[in-house]
């Protein structure tokens, strides 16, 4: 039975063209995936169903009938409801305030708000399907996966028919995962319909019946996910065939360039001792919180281990900041873009050169021609999408936005790059040309840390493989010497690692 | 054509949303110019100038200090114990350039030290310049006995009345050159930049490199610096360091900081704004002085213009979105 149809919308934004004739359904107890690049159109259909934009052209049906939602609260009236790809939760309110948000109401006696009954409903509900966080919890005090089960506690908690999630597995470990899919499945069981948007392809072929295949703003193909492979989905997508994912070269390597020995910061990780040599890239490999990035962060100085030595081409180094980090040879992506990425007032030129604008400068004047020279040869060594070096940074594609971050990284032509989820929320297409930033750094004989919590990707970039649990180094492994299943064991502490 | 003549159309239209205090200024003028006939006059024009000078001299110093994403409710009563320090100074035989220089000193020291105690220990700008507000009115309390003090020194009363080759204000001139320092500082140099991208995000920044507590305290240098001139002014203006101007004086800065365009939450800002800004201010008592409305009622419209000033700005960003995603 079909519950909602989309029939031939379009979307202009001035003169571009962000969705053209899209036309597909979606089934009652259905899930349907949306595929595609970032700025394939995806986001912008989604907008279009929570009525956040309306279509230029076409018409939108619900269960037979107009649909036409004026905002997101109009669309949630009539049960369509979404998990928003970024965080939406009040940090300081408890965990079922937030998942109850704005219906307080319901939760009054005689005018006033009773916490327990609060709580209780939200137990009930997270019972049902099995996620594991206290309701009393306060948010600000959850890890980023919690806050994520929170979410979409909140997104089922209004019976909603139609559920839309964007990404929501981008925040989750793997073990949450599986209470996700766990969740999806119920909701299907239960009649309700979920539109799910991944970049993560396996989850496709995981949870959807069918999937929906968006390129350039066109539908290149809508049908069930049985009898699909990867790699025509990849195809699909890619509007190519993308013959390798990963495509690692082999580069001679130099000599050591970073030494870390022993480093220890109390209750975070210990005893942390690698090298890493010019050209060759370091896989980090663990569970969100295993203490990859707060490792990488010591290295770098945005928190400063507190013991410990670290020694570039051989000359000691102390970084207790970002700045002498930057100074010493280290340059670092950050896994979270939206806090410790982007300056969301800034246009992408001086996105760009955030890190790098400093060392330009005559008598503290910024020299501007350089700076739009550099940031011009980045654009293009890059190739950055952009309407130009003055657009607002926002305009950009979350994989133009992380090509930009990786251009203010390379800007201060780095001896060490550590990279943390550089691909995360990124597209097939940027994910292929950041493998191919890996490959060109490296040949010129920049060291590389990539932190990943893709473990194919991790697998397949890397040269050599660190795995971390709990703050530890658990195991070493070289290039093709260990299966995914045994790292998997040695990331979660299964017996028989 | 057509589609010449509206994108021309949309452009003023973006300019004036752009420059919202320049719009006001317009709109003042003209009004003031049709409703009364003493306001087009050479007279009133060179004392509404002088009547700005002071406030677009701090100005600049508080357009950094917003940017920052930064806020400062001592600056007015730090400006009174400057001016009342000013007049102690004129007292003794101290030439005027030691009186400038302990003025400067003064302003830089005490606003710094906002600066390194929200730093030190992690204080929103708002609760420390809260208390320390206090302080420094008691400070000036205790200098001055609370009694005004009268016979500046003659460098102070230059500043504020003085004239360059007979014709343009010594205040005046003093603020163009800030304004058009500032501006140049906070556009084109890397201090400049510090200060935008700590306000527009202070993790993204710290983690590009930049040092975010120093900046802070820079900002807070330059803000006291412009404090210290400003009392210097405003005393000489009226010949007098007076006790009790510390208050409204805050509300007013921010005020014409706001309508010239930089917003409170930092991130970006334009000194040049600012001057209309504080334009805007001016013209706003000057023309109701004009009008003879009385003070009390100058308060009550004041508060409104500013109103809907700050309502102008969100409405502004939204139709500004609305046009960009426009077809």
């Amino acid at each position: 039975m079909k519950i909602l149809e989309v029939n031939n919308v379009s979307k202009n934004f001035y003169s571009t063209k962000a969705l053209t004739d899209v036309s597909f359904d979606l089934n009652k107890g259905e899930v349907l995936a949306l595929a595609g690049e970032n700025g394939a159109g995806k986001s912008t259909m989604m907008n279009i169903l929570l009525g956040s934009i309306a279509p230029t052209k076409g018409t939108m049906k619900l269960n037979g009938a107009d649909y036409q939602p004026k905002n997101p609260s109009d669309a949630l009236s009539q049960g369509i409801s979404m998990i928003h790809q970024e965080l939406c939760l009040v940090p300081s309110m408890s965990v079922a305030e937030n998942v109850w948000i704005g219906r307080v109401k319901d939760f009054t006696k005689n005018g006033i708000y009773m916490p327990a009954l609060c709580e209780a409903k939200t137990q009930e509900l997270f019972d049902a399907y099995g996620i594991n966080v206290s309701p009393k919890e306060i948010v600000k005090n959850l890890t980023t996966a919690q806050m994520q089960m929170v979410e979409i506690a909140r997104a089922i908690s209004y019976d909603a028919q139609i559920v839309i999630m964007d990404e929501p597995t981008s925040a989750l470990s793997d073990k949450e995962v599986q209470v996700l899919y766990q969740i999806i499945r119920q909701l299907t069981s239960e009649g309700r319909s979920v539109l799910f948007i991944s970049h993560k392809l396996e989850e496709v072929f995981d949870l959807a019946d069918r999937v929906v295949v968006f390129r350039d703003g066109h539908m290149v193909i809508e049908r069930a996910v049985t009898g699909l492979t990867m790699d025509e989905l990849v195809s699909y997508i890619a509007g190519r065939k993308v013959e390798n994912v990963y495509p690692k070269k082999d580069i001679e390597k130099g000599d050591v360039v970073l030494k870390v020995e022993k480093l220890h910061k109390s209750g975070v990780y210990r005893d942390i001792s690698f090298e890493v040599r010019a050209g060759e890239v370091l896989g980090f490999a663990g569970l969100v919180g295993a203490g990859r990035t707060e490792v990488m962060q010591g290295i770098y100085g945005i928190e400063p281990a507190d013991d410990g030595t670290i020694t570039i081409n051989g000359v000691e180094v102390k970084n207790r900041s970002p700045r002498e980090g930057l100074k010493n040879g280290i340059a670092m992506v950050t896994e979270d873009r939206l806090r410790q990425g982007v300056v969301k007032k800034m246009d992408v030129e001086r996105n760009m050169t955030l890190s790098y604008f400093y060392n330009i400068c005559k008598m503290g004047f910024i020299q501007s021609d350089i700076e739009d020279r550099d940031t011009e040869s980045m654009f293009q060594k890059l190739s950055v999408k952009t309407s130009g070096k003055e657009a607002p940074i926002w305009s950009l594609s979350g994989g133009n936005q992380q090509k930009v971050m990786v251009g203010r990284a390379l800007l201060n032509q780095p001896k060490v790059l550590i990279m943390d989820e550089p691909t995360r929320g990124v597209d097939v297409g940027a994910k292929s040309e950041i493998y191919e930033y890996c490959n060109m750094l490296a040949e010129q004989g920049v060291a590389i840390i990539l932190i990943s919590s893709d473990l194919p990707e991790v697998m397949g970039m890397s040269d050599r493989l660190i795995v971390m649990r709990e703050g530890n180094i658990i195991a070493r492994h070289e290039r093709n010497e260990a299966s995914a299943e045994k790292i998997m064991s040695e990331m979660f502490g299964l017996k028989g690692e | 054509m057509d589609n010449k003549k509206k994108m021309t159309k949309d452009q003023i239209l973006i300019f004036f949303l752009k420059n919202r205090a320049l719009l006001l200024v317009v709109i003042f003028f003209i009004l003031l110019t049709v409703f009364t006939n003493t306001f087009l006059t050479s007279g009133n024009l060179l004392s509404l100038a002088r009547q700005i000078a002071a406030n677009g001299i701090i100005g600049v110093g508080y357009t950094f200090l917003l940017a920052s994403d930064s806020v400062d409710l001592s600056a007015g009563y730090m400006m009174c114990m400057v001016g009342i320090i000013s007049g102690l100074l004129s007292q003794t035989s101290l030439p005027f350039i030691v009186i400038l220089l302990v003025c400067s000193v003064v302003g830089i020291v005490c606003s710094s030290f906002n600066a390194t105690v929200e730093n030190k220990f992690n204080l929103p700008p708002f609760l420390v310049t809260l208390a320390m507000q206090q302080v420094f009115k008691g400070a000036l309390m205790l200098m001055s006995n609370g009694t005004p003090i009268a016979n500046l020194h003659e460098g102070i009363i230059y500043l504020g009345q003085g004239y360059l080759f007979g014709v343009i204000p010594v205040s005046v001139a003093l603020m163009l050159v800030f304004i058009l320092v500032g501006h140049v500082i906070l556009s084109r140099t890397q201090f400049g930049r510090n200060v935008i991208a700590i306000g527009g995000n202070p993790e993204a920044a710290r983690v590009s490199g930049i040092d975010v507590k120093k900046t802070r305290v820079q900002v807070a240098a330059l803000l006291g610096f412009t404090i210290a001139i400003m009392a210097l002014v405003s005393c000489g203006r009226i010949a007098s360091a007076q006790t009790t101007l510390g208050g409204d004086t805050v509300m007013d800065i921010i005020a014409a900081v706001v309508i010239g365009g930089t917003p409170m939450g930092g991130g970006s800002g334009t000194v040049i704004g600012t001057l209309f800004g504080c334009l805007v201010i001016g013209l706003i008592s000057n023309g109701l002085n004009l009008l003879k409305v009385s003070s009390y009622w100058q308060m009550v419209s004041k508060g409104v213009i500013i109103l809907v000033a700050v309502i102008l700005d969100v409405y502004s960003e939204k139709i500004y979105d609305r046009m960009r995603n426009r077809d």
